[in-house]
């Protein structure tokens, strides 16, 4: 009798914990869901090798004294690159990260996560929820040799006083990940450049072109971190 | 005679609710209309330069311009923004109508914008801040009972900002504008009576009514 007693207790408190630390934590799932593009496709075959570290990609921080974050964004970035890369090129493969390059490929895209941050409003005293995701494009050859690094610094806010908190946080980090297929899909849009490259030699001179593009984009100005708590996190990675 | 015509302004705050000044004002530079089937699209300027408008208010503009006698009829934002990714995305969105040729410019923009039939822009600016504050109030509960005791207020500016694009001119139509300062104020003896200046709503419905009229091409007053 005082084993079951133990024993319901154990599962009471047990239940009272896992209840607890869900009330206390914030989950973002962003829904895998992104507009293509308007711009032409380039005449090209492109392949989008996926790492596991990107598309499980994970963040999870814990504030003192608040909500603990987690962010879950890893089938979000593969359908944000499917849908953007699927519309720019004429064709578009993906490819798993040990998988070898077909033959017809032309250039292999490696799209990396190098760091996500983000500020509360309570930080920011705004009303805004902002998140700052920052990615790393490799274009390589189909041998795998580096052509060019894209870094792409993404931002996203959304208004504290529409939605609830977490919903806020998913709305500001979904913007964020549009922001970044923006960047791509307007750096890439001057295809009349790249086609006149590819013109003149094929896939190493499309590449060229894609990194001349990428010398050339100038971001937007943005928002900087909202304060030292936020900025404190540049260099997290995947967790 | 003058403290009691002050007498009488608080008084009827008191009963008919918060105070608010309204000032709705536009400037037209261009002749406006909308033929059969065609749409106009109501957006928030980007973030990116600056701008904080609430979602909740481009809602509520969106919203009532589709209702009363000059009803009309606006095509959905986000599916305006989503139809042309990424050109109107916040970083991407142009800052003034002379951007408008180049952007029609781009593969697939235009046939998109014509095949909805959207014919003018709304771009909404501006945002609502609590400008002002004070008193204080107090409430207490014991066995016997609670209430409370005292007198709070504040005071909300809310200031937005319509700028009219026309896409088939490529050219500012002008501009819409309504600024509307409210103070809410909570008396409380025991029960507190809370009486809330909602000057979001009221410069909504201000600025909607103008642009219904300054889109169909009438006098708004």
């Amino acid at each position: 009798m005082a084993a079951d007693r133990s024993s319901l207790l154990q599962q009471v408190a047990v239940l009272g914990a896992a209840l607890l630390a869900t009330a206390c934590s914030s989950s973002v799932v962003v829904p895998a869901d992104f507009p293509q593009p308007v711009i032409e496709p380039v005449p090209l075959t492109i392949g989008l090798r996926y790492l596991p570290e990107f598309t499980g990609y994970e963040y999870a921080e814990e504030l003192p004294n608040d909500f603990d974050w987690r962010f879950d964004i890893g089938a979000a970035n593969r359908a944000l690159f499917d849908t953007v890369f699927g519309q720019m090129f004429e064709r578009s493969v993906a490819l798993d990260a040990t998988a070898p390059v077909p033959p017809d490929v032309d250039l292999v895209v490696v799209p990396t996560v190098d760091a996500l941050e983000f500020s509360l409003p309570r930080q920011s005293g705004d009303d805004q929820y902002a998140v700052w995701i920052r990615y790393r494009l490799e274009v390589q050859k189909p041998d795998g040799d580096l052509v060019t690094e894209w870094p792409i610094a993404a931002y996203g806010q959304a208004d504290a006083r529409r939605f609830g908190r977490a919903a806020s946080m998913t709305a500001a980090t979904r913007r964020a990940m549009r922001d970044a297929a923006a960047q791509i899909a307007a750096g890439l849009a001057d295809k009349a450049q790249i086609e006149s490259i590819l013109a003149a030699g094929g896939a190493d001179a499309a590449a060229a072109g894609i990194a001349k593009v990428n010398r050339q984009a100038e971001p937007a100005a943005e928002k900087a971190p909202a304060n030292d708590e936020a900025s404190d996190e540049e260099d997290n990675d995947a967790s | 005679m003058r403290r009691s015509a002050i007498a009488a302004a608080v008084a009827s705050c008191l009963l008919l609710g918060a105070c608010m000044t309204t000032r709705v004002e536009e400037s037209k530079s261009a002749a406006t209309g909308l033929r059969d089937g065609e749409a106009i699209v109501i957006i928030e300027t980007s973030y990116h330069f600056g701008n904080d408008t609430e979602d909740s208010f481009v809602d509520c503009v969106s919203k009532a311009v589709q209702k009363g006698r000059n009803r009309l009829r606006v095509y959905p934002d986000e599916a305006f923004v989503d139809d042309l990714f990424p050109w109107f995305e916040p970083r991407f969105m142009p800052k003034g109508p002379d951007a408008l040729p180049e952007l029609l410019a781009k593969p697939g923009v235009a046939e998109k914008i014509r095949a909805n039939g959207i014919r003018y822009i709304v771009w909404l600016n501006g945002d609502t801040e609590r400008t002002n504050s004070g008193g204080s109030l107090s409430c207490a509960v014991g066995p016997g009972g609670g209430g409370c005791f005292g007198f709070a207020w504040w005071e909300n500016d809310s200031t937005y900002e319509a700028s009219i694009w026309d896409i088939e001119d490529s050219e500012s139509a002008g501009e819409v504008s309504a600024a509307v300062r409210g103070t809410s104020m909570i008396p409380a003896v025991i029960v507190p009576l809370p009486l809330i200046a909602r000057t979001q709503s009221a410069a909504c419905k201000g600025l909607a009514r103008e642009l219904q009229a300054f889109i169909a091409g009438e006098d708004a007053s």
